[in-house]
């Protein structure tokens, strides 16, 4: 056990450091001149040459490397060209609202598709389950960006029940306080026990919500279906079933015990389509989050904003799976 | 006749036994069946697409400030853009650009990412540790985010999209193809081919290959849905292909400014990109029923 432990954390740290060196090699190797990016189209040789000396280009290769991870172990990812300022902490501001969007997506998203999986799997063939396994199709072929667009039209513009975009309504930015404890608006709100903004905060979440589950949904439906589908052609289901047992007993305690791997999987897969759905639709529903930093600093081809963000969200994503990978661990049948 | 084309004749038809077989599957399934044909008429519609539309010279360039964003009419069947060009046009255009732009990154996907599992699974050891070590930092990022942060620094364009999305997408391949070859390797007849001196590429390619192609085929076929979306999403954030490409996501992208008074404008772009994608995802679920034998009914 202790022996996985220390390997499955070396292996974590190899693979951030080959993240690393990927983003290296896009910001210093891929484009011809880096030091003539980082200035802009109109400046002077003389700027890229000063350019080229203030960000150590003239300096070796792995040198360059070396003051790279130096940088990212200090937490600094550099400086935004568009607003100056520290990538890092533009984005610190940004977090709380687009972990609130993924965290509540991914749990509505999980909240659907696990059931839609499990009755898809046990009655695997009726008419429910060609239903659900069309529905999860359908869920996993539509463009995010395009449900986004046809969300707000049918909700804002023709129904005029829902918000077109933000987090909160103007007339409650402008005319109350908002509480900030937390950042997440959310917990805030619940906290401080102010439920007129909870029920704003909630009405413009829904369609950013549905945007960005809509996809994992559909994953982890047919996800589930598969791993149970194949759980239930286990011996020890047939032996199970052979005795007699009622299948609710079966289902649910044989086979779903047996299915926590896989469902730990989805959950981390479905988190990281979730985050990278944000960068869709948070820009169409003006959610203040990380999400709608990214599609604004690709607008503007703000390399270090575009590079903080893909290195933050790998590590994260590093990070995720060296849990979901422990927490299988402690499942006593999975050989070490 | 001689012994050899015997045996040719007798294979070839064994092959084409199998293939009716499929076909015949594919047919029971109703919905796969159906996908198929809409594929198909798609792929027909990317190769006469500038033939078929309406208004070819909308299709790039061309302005006709008159007729700008007219609602779906006799004339104009999907309406018209700011810039008065007829976006049916444009629509059926965007399906060549998609089509081969997939058929592209995932062909060239599958020709860097199955070779290297082969290897992988086929070798072991160090080499299989090496490979399988890059295939991990590739596939440690978010899906869409490499491709993402690839596209951005080589400069937004569709050919560079495309680039990226095979840079992102390859490892996918190569882990699928090495899994399925490491439980395959260890089987009697790829011994068999191995005591009777049969050289290692042989094994690989000839004996190794067809029998763990299946399901790269399924992955190969939802992929091809996968890009399309991915290939949409990239040039919505303005990272894939520039104006005036018809571009299915980059229409849709335009269309946002004028999404609210010209509804049409934004819809039924997106509308193609997920009948697209859909189909082929469909294809590929039945794809998956059929070849797999666990699956497979008649």
């Amino acid at each position: 056990m202790l022996s996985f432990l220390v390997r499955r954390l070396l292996l974590g740290i190899l693979t951030l450091f080959g993240v690393i060196l990927i983003t290296f090699i896009l910001v210093r190797v891929v484009p011809s001149d880096p030091a003539a990016q980082w200035v802009g189209g109109r400046a002077t040789p003389e700027q890229v040459e000063a350019a080229r000396e203030e960000l150590g280009l003239d300096k070796p290769i792995y040198v360059q490397l070396g003051h790279y991870i130096r940088d990212l172990l200090k937490g600094n990812l550099g400086y935004s060209l568009m607003t100056h300022q520290p990538i890092i902490k533009e984005l610190k501001n940004r977090f709380p609202a687009t972990l609130e969007l993924v965290l509540i997506s991914s749990i509505v998203a999980l909240l659907i598709g696990l059931p839609l999986g499990l009755i898809s799997a046990k009655a695997k063939n009726s008419w429910i389950d060609h239903f659900s396994r069309f529905f999860s199709i359908g869920a996993i072929s539509i463009p995010t960006f395009w449900l986004a667009l046809v969300l707000q039209l049918i909700f804002f513009m023709i129904l005029e029940v829902l918000p077109s975009g933000g987090q909160l309504s103007m007339r409650i930015i402008l005319f109350q306080d908002v509480p900030h404890v937390t950042g997440f608006m959310f917990l805030d709100s619940l906290i401080t026990g102010n439920f007129a903004i909870l029920k704003d905060f909630l009405k413009h979440l829904i369609l950013p919500a549905i945007c960005v589950g809509a996809y994992t949904i559909g994953l982890v439906a047919r996800m589930t279906r598969s791993a149970l589908l194949e759980i239930l052609s286990e011996d020890y289901i047939k032996a199970a079933r052979s005795y007699g047992l009622p299948e609710r007993l079966v289902l649910y305690s044989y086979a779903l015990k047996n299915s926590l791997g896989p469902t730990i999987t989805v959950v981390t897969l479905s988190m990281g389509y979730a985050f990278m759905n944000t960068f869709l639709v948070e820009s169409i529903f003006s959610w203040p989050g990380i999400g709608k930093y990214v599609a604004d600093a690709v607008v503007c081809l703000d390399y270090p904003a575009i590079m903080g963000v893909t290195i933050l969200a790998a590590c994260a994503y590093v990070l995720l799976n060296l849990i979901a990978d422990i927490i299988i661990s402690f499942d006593p049948r999975v050989k070490l | 006749m001689s012994k050899k084309s015997i045996y040719f004749n007798i294979l070839m038809k064994r092959k084409l036994e199998t293939l009716k077989e499929y076909l015949y599957l594919l047919k029971q399934n109703k919905l796969t069946f159906f996908a198929l044909i809409i594929i198909l008429s798609l792929v027909i519609i990317a190769i006469i697409a500038p033939i078929i539309a309406p208004f070819p010279s909308h299709i790039y360039g061309d302005v006709n400030p008159q007729d700008k964003l007219l609602a779906p009419s006799r004339v104009y069947f999907f309406g018209t853009d700011e810039a008065g060009r007829d976006l049916f046009s444009r629509v059926l255009y965007g399906t060549r650009i998609s089509l081969l732009g997939s058929l592209i990154a995932v062909g060239i996907g599958l020709l860097i990412g199955v070779p290297l599992g082969l290897i992988a699974g086929f070798y072991g050891k160090f080499i299989d540790e090496l490979i399988m070590r890059i295939v991990d930092m590739f596939l440690s990022f978010p899906p869409l985010l490499l491709a993402m942060a690839i596209a951005a620094f080589l400069g937004p364009s569709l050919q560079n999209a495309i680039l990226a999305l095979i840079i992102s997408w390859w490892p996918w391949y190569t882990r699928l193809i090495r899994g399925q070859v490491v439980s395959i390797k260890e089987r009697e007849f790829v011994r068999a081919a191995h005591a009777i001196g049969t050289p290692s590429w042989q094994i690989m390619f000839k004996h190794i290959l067809p029998n763990c192609i299946s399901p790269v085929i399924v992955q190969a076929s939802m992929d091809l849905g996968g890009i399309i979306l991915t290939l949409a999403a990239l040039s919505f954030l303005g990272l894939g292909a520039q104006a005036p490409t018809p571009e299915w996501g980059l229409i849709v992208n335009t269309s946002r400014t004028y999404f609210l008074k010209a509804w049409w404008y934004g819809v039924f772009p997106g509308m193609a990109i997920f009948i697209t994608v859909l189909c082929f995802n469909l294809l590929g679920d039945g794809l998956r029923e059929v070849l797999d034998p666990k699956t497979k009914k008649y």
